[in-house]
């Protein structure tokens, strides 16, 4: 007989070797299979069996064997009959030591699989296979009795046991029986893992068996990042093993535990989990199953989980800093496009000091980290924060930033750099020269901004060709302006509406030539009479400006030579001048040529320059021999005294610029690049406490401040609710903005009563009428206090809370279970007095309130200003008994100030916090 | 859309409420029982429609709701649907319909009473709380004057001896009914779609025959929500100024505190100094405790730059700016022309003559 018993009850069971727990045979077949078989356990989180291990079970049917579908769960029928299809027994048993009660209930079933040739002990923890089973099979069974995937030195030394091939050998030995009789279902998963998974290696190796793994830790150890064989192989190595080993599987648990990345972090090792797709699509399995499988599982546990979240994984971008300047503004360029064309999330760090003069730009961008600015202890907290965050790729602006790449290459993860440099400048940074293995080797990609950039690259790195990529720096479009600007400008240098103007650009440094403007000046006004120049860029501070104006003063020259500060909107300049002289003696690519060209004005450059040869060769200027100042002012004076030319390129240039060299027509180009290295469909289970930000709006002025902050916490996932004063005069515009520009928003039109309060409490009845689920809730208004001398500094420190740099900090606080609150710790107060038993403020109404909610506390501390994070349940537990609405109805009117005596407004804005206080929670301040 | 004034009377189905109908006229919508049992999904239907609307409330939910326990309960549970951005406010009042059957009733206008009652508690102080189908008669049972006028429904409804296009726009067109709401009546989607074809009709029919009528609606309407929006504005800045008085006031105290503290603290120093000249040193402690004190007093009340006290009279003055540009802005200029087009309402709401306003303006030339 095959089948040792078709059902089971506890009452019947005799001794240990056959319990087996409760099953229920749901499909057997009627001939006797023989040969190989395979003991399939699954558990199924839905009563259905997802893709993913039909496709396994299909890849074990057509490696030869017969398999036994046994699951800890309750199975839909139409999954009975699809696994009929590849199984010839299934086996619905109880939910108990899962696998290794699956395997003995399996082989119990089977007569402990005496008859058959082989057993295959296998699971449905891994996708895959990705490669031919088949091979590795009967490769591994010629050298080895038991053997398995992967071996492992975790808990002792053991063959890990998703995969485990026994042959007949031990099939036919007492051990095997022996073994399985007494494994103890009632065991709990620790107990199991420690015992049996360990413990069978051990027991097969001691009765002589032939061990061996496909892939040993040793060996993969050898050949990855980290040397540690002390780690789950099939966690640590995933990536070496399926990239170097041709290694067939996959762990779910990768997928579908959200802090995987950080089971080692105690040992100082971060695993990066990304790029699993990308990798695995280069094979033949369908990654779609595991997409599926991941969105089906996030569809489950978020029911109960509300601080998981499936998300892509984000992208770090780094800029050198946010200065004026060509490299930050592609950057900021190409940022501003990727939000408003991706969904893909981001964030971005600023490396080095400057005068961050765009930080705001970036700023609304995201949030910006400023890592020159972060003490050691502060770099600490970066790295565990972007561990969190599951970073998947890094983007730099430039190579200068080789010092904060190699700091963050603990992620490992691709690095791109975008370079903007010549080797006059590589040379300048001896931290590039240094490290030129490095960026060979952990660098991904180059993208240069011209070819003279990407031949650089290629000569100073000894990289390959087809490591770098050449992308043209860009402009914005709105760089064109329809508007005069050139008579406002010249009227303020003083130039005349019929003058030449020849314009020049730049830092006031030797590379762009500020030295030689008194003998290029010299030279070209020889050309006419009515010849200006103006100098953009020309800081007083810098060295060699005294030099050039004294030069210029003993030429004479000094009337019709300008010299002009840097600007940030330099569309003006660019209308003023009538050619654009790009004197640089080396520049990668000057963004001002196109800002020039798409004012419709020509380029005259130094041939062997940089990329500028590149821009003219479209047709857009002329190029000069290096530093030869006859040729120089002979190309001025071509266009000079033939303004048909003038023409000609105000109507051609800007349409090169816009069709060749806007971000919109670059940033796509950049995207590219980027998906070469960062799967945009990979998505990843990410622990991240869901919010619900309740703010009150009464001011007309404060919208634009409050959305900047709150929009760095919409992920999609976190709830804003808003309640707008009637009294507000620019409601409309504000809801109209909140529906655009949130993702999970309502907006309620409240009346004025009980101030923020009041608003509080009309959006709590929404939070629990919508049944929102949320771990924390954020308390906020537009807090001014015109009434006091220091509403301003009050506004600041509550305002903490929204700084999207605390968000980790507070999250921190919050790991203490006892912490109900945390706010502004200068705004924890404590008004009570204990000798004479009363409060300094709204006395005889706190008394009140605090018999009539049964509130009885000794600590009296409390967040003044009501702006806080608190846990959510603490209001969802007294609100649900005390309707919010109804406790708005007894809220005073107007404007109200406890000023000129109790109000109940402000006993609630105390009551808040004694209300955690009661259920046992603390206030921690930041 | 000529007629800004017409609500739509129609059931809400969560099926098919945002159904993409051709027009931007809002809905009035029976609130049953059982819809405001589905509070939760008619509040997020309501809140991502484009519709605005307000709500007729059903006589089985009035009936229900007459305890004053009942009452309390029913005002909380609308509190929120009022508070929704596309809630109808009807020259700056909250609409509530009330369903009439047709016949006068003593109680429902004991129980409108009771509820704007109840409703005031939230801060909902304006607010129209008025039967939508009460037939005309018996003055005793009306406190005010129906904002409701039906007989433009009438008209599209009617159809053997339906009223004549002329005398139905002799009677719109004109005060009162020019003020009003105008209830039109629906049935299902199709119902609608046919009424809002009929009413295309009918705008286009007055455009034709009566274009100078057809342009005095249209510059009733925007002059009325102009002097709507504006009265509600001008009502906020008076408040504000209100407060304003009052953290003028708060603020004099504190700095009058700052002041006598400063004078105090200055004392006590000096009667230390006094003393510690005349001794030994023991009071060194409580002396620099003293300075201490006093400088900090000092910074925060001086103007040096970022000082709070500086910080916060900028905030003041942008405060007090803002509210002075807007009403040069907005509301200095109401006078102008709302004067003028106020005496014409007056005219033509018979509250003044003719005769008067012209007598006025000529002795102005005067």
């Amino acid at each position: 007989m095959l089948y040792s018993d078709t059902n089971n009850s506890p009452n019947s069971l005799i001794d240990k070797s056959t319990i087996v727990g409760n099953y229920h045979i749901k499909f057997k077949d009627a001939s006797q299979p023989s040969g190989d078989v395979c003991l399939f356990s699954s558990y199924s989180f839905t009563e259905t069996v997802d893709e993913y291990v039909y496709y396994y079970l299909d890849a074990l049917k057509k490696a030869g064997f017969s398999i036994a579908f046994i699951s800890t769960s309750r199975l839909k029928d139409t999954c009975i009959a699809k696994i009929k299809q590849y199984a010839f027994l299934i086996v619905e048993r109880e939910n108990k030591c899962p696998d290794f009660g699956s395997w003995k209930l399996g082989l119990y079933l089977l007569d402990w699989c005496r008859k058959f040739n082989s057993v295959l002990l296998a699971n449905d923890s891994v996708f895959g296979p990705f490669y031919d089973l088949g091979k590795i099979i009967s490769s591994m069974k010629k050298k080895f009795d038991v053997w398995g995937m992967t071996d492992s030195y975790e808990v002792d030394y053991h063959i890990q046991s998703y995969f485990l091939h026994f042959n007949k050998k031990v099939l036919s030995s007492e051990t095997w029986e022996l073994f399985w009789k007494n494994v103890d279902i009632t065991l709990s998963k620790q107990e199991v893992i420690n015992r049996y998974e360990a413990g069978l290696t051990k027991t097969f190796s001691d009765a002589k068996f032939f061990i061996g793994a496909y892939a040993y830790v040793d060996v993969v150890s050898k050949v990855s990042d980290h040397r540690d064989k002390n780690v789950n192989a099939t966690l640590a190595f995933w990536k070496t093993l399926i990239r170097q080993y041709d290694f067939p599987f996959l762990k779910r648990e990768i997928i579908v535990r959200a802090d995987i990345n950080k089971v080692s972090w105690h040992k100082g090792l971060y695993f990066n989990m990304g790029g699993w797709r990308k990798l695995i699509s280069q094979t033949s399995y369908p990654v779609s199953h595991i997409d599926n499988f991941l969105k089906n599982y996030y569809g489950h546990i978020k029911q109960t989980q509300v601080d998981i979240k499936l998300r892509k994984r984000k992208i770090l971008f780094l800029t050198h800093n946010s200065e004026i300047g060509g490299a930050q503004r592609v950057i900021l360029n190409f940022i501003s496009w990727f939000k408003t064309q991706t969904d893909l999330p981001f964030e971005i760090i600023s490396c080095l000091p400057g005068k961050n003069q765009l930080l705001p730009e970036f700023e609304a961008l995201s949030n910006v980290s400023l890592f020159y600015s972060l003490s050691d202890h502060d770099k600490e907290n970066l790295k565990e924060k972007l561990i969190e965050e599951q970073i998947a790729l890094i983007f730099s602006n430039t190579i200068v930033n080789i010092e904060v790449q190699q700091f963050l290459s603990f992620l490992g993860v691709p690095q791109i750099v975008f370079v903007h440099e010549l080797s006059y400048v590589l040379n300048a940074f001896p931290q590039i020269g240094r490290n030129i293995e490095w960026l060979r080797r952990n660098i991904s990609h180059f993208i240069a901004c011209s070819n003279a950039v990407k031949d650089t690259l290629i000569d100073y790195l000894k990289i390959e060709e087809d490591k770098v990529s050449v992308i043209y720096g860009f402009i914005n479009e709105d760089a064109a302006v329809n508007k005069d600007l050139r008579s406002a400008l010249m009227s303020e240098l003083g130039i005349a509406k019929e003058a030449f103007v020849i314009g020049f650009c730049g830092t006031f440094e030797w590379r762009k030539s500020a030295d030689l403007l008194p003998v290029m000046a010299a030279t070209i006004l020889n050309i006419g009479p009515d010849i200006h120049i103006v100098w953009l860029g020309a800081d007083e501070g810098r060295e060699l400006y005294q030099s050039v104006i004294f030069d210029l003063k003993k030429a004479g020259i000094k009337e019709n030579v300008h010299l002009i500060s840097k600007q940030a909107d330099s569309r003006a300049f660019f209308q003023l001048i009538d050619v654009f002289v790009m004197a640089s003696r080396e520049d990668p690519f000057p963004l001002v040529n196109l800002e020039s060209g798409m004012a419709g004005k020509p380029v005259i450059c130094f041939q062997n320059a940089g990329g500028t040869e590149e821009y003219i060769a479209l047709g857009t200027g002329r190029t000069v021999p290096y530093l030869n100042m006859v040729k120089l002012s002979d190309a001025i004076a071509e266009y000079y005294e033939d303004r048909h030319l003038l023409q000609t390129a105000k109507a051609r240039i800007p349409g090169i610029i816009k069709a060749n060299f806007t971000t919109e027509a670059q940033a796509p180009k950049i995207f590219e690049v980027i998906k070469r290295f960062y799967d945009v469909e990979e998505l990843m289970l990410i622990e991240s406490p869901t919010l619900t930000v309740m703010t009150h709006i009464y001011y007309d002025d404060s919208w634009e401040e409050i959305k900047s902050k709150l929009k760095q916490f919409d992920d999609g996932y976190n709830y804003f609710l808003f309640s707008i004063s009637d009294a507000c005069f620019t409601k409309k515009r504000i809801i109209e903005d909140i529906n655009q520009s949130f993702k999970n928003a309502y907006c309620l039109v409240t009346s004025n009563i009980g101030k923020d309060i009041g608003g509080k409490f009309a959006l709590i009845d929404i939070y629990l009428l919508l049944k929102i689920k949320s771990s924390y809730l954020v308390f906020l208004h537009d807090k001014q206090s015109p009434q006091t001398l220091v509403g301003e500094a009050w506004r600041k420190n509550l305002y903490k809370i929204i700084d999207f740099n605390n968000y980790k900090k507070i999250i921190r606080i919050f790991k203490d279970p006892k912490v109900g609150i945390v706010g502004a710790e200068e705004h924890i107060i404590n008004e009570f007095s204990g000798e004479t038993n009363t409060f300094r403020f709204n006395n005889d109404y706190i008394q009140s309130l605090l018999r009539k909610y049964n509130i009885s506390i000794s600590d009296y501390h409390y967040l003044s200003g009501t702006m806080y994070w608190l846990r959510a349940s603490i209001v969802e537990r007294f609100f649900s008994e005390y309707n919010p609405v109804s406790l708005r109805a007894n809220l005073e009117s107007g404007n109200v100030l406890d000023d000129f005596g109790a109000t109940l407004t402000h006993t609630w804005e105390r009551m808040f916090c004694w209300i955690a206080t009661n259920y046992g929670y603390s206030i921690k301040g930041i | 859309m000529l007629f800004r004034n017409i609500l739509f009377y129609r059931n809400f189905s969560f099926a098919d409420y945002n159904w993409a109908a051709d027009h931007a006229y809002p809905f009035a919508i029976p609130l049953t029982a059982e819809l405001l049992h589905n509070k939760a999904p008619l509040f997020e239907a309501l809140y991502g429609s484009k519709y605005n609307f307000c709500f007729v409330l059903s006589r089985e939910l009035i009936n229900a709701s007459h305890e004053k326990a009942a009452l309390q309960s029913f005002a909380q549970e609308l509190t929120a649907l009022l508070f929704l951005p596309q809630y109808i406010r009807f020259k700056g009042n909250h609409l509530i319909l009330m369903e009439a059957d047709g016949k006068k009733d003593a109680s429902l206008h004991a129980f409108k009473k009771e509820l704007a009652g109840e409703l005031f508690k939230q801060g909902i102080t304006k607010c129209i709380v008025t039967p939508y189908n009460e037939p005309a008669g018996k003055e005793d049972l009306k406190d005010e004057e129906s904002p409701i006028d039906t007989s433009l429904n009438d008209y599209l409804e009617s159809n053997g001896n339906k009223p004549s296009f002329d005398s139905l726009v002799k009677n719109l067109i004109a005060p009162p009914a020019l003020s009003k709401i105008w209830i039109v009546k629906t049935e299902r989607q199709e119902n609608l779609h046919s009424k809002i074809q009929s009413l295309h009709q009918f705008e286009k029919q007055l455009l034709d025959n009566y274009p100078s009528l057809a342009g005095f609606a249209a510059a009733y309407y925007d002059k009325e929500e102009t002097i709507s929006e504006l009265t509600r504005e001008n009502e906020n800045l008076n408040l504000k100024l209100k407060n304003h008085v009052q953290y003028l006031k708060l603020l004099k105290e504190n700095a009058m505190w700052y002041v006598h503290e400063h004078a105090r603290l200055t004392q006590e120093v000096q009667l230390l100094q006094q003393q510690s000249s005349s001794g030994p040193g023991q009071h060194t402690h409580e002396h620099s405790k003293l300075t201490a004190e006093i400088r900090k007093l000092q910074q925060a009340s001086s103007f040096a730059d970022n000082s709070p006290l500086l910080t916060e009279i900028e905030a003041l003055k942008s405060n007090r700016n803002t509210i002075i540009e807007w009403y040069n802005n907005e509301y200095e200029v109401l006078p102008i022309w709302y004067k003028r087009f106020g005496h014409i309402i007056k005219v033509i709401t018979g509250k003044r003559t003719f005769k008067s306003l012209y007598k006025k303006n000529n002795s102005t030339e005067k």
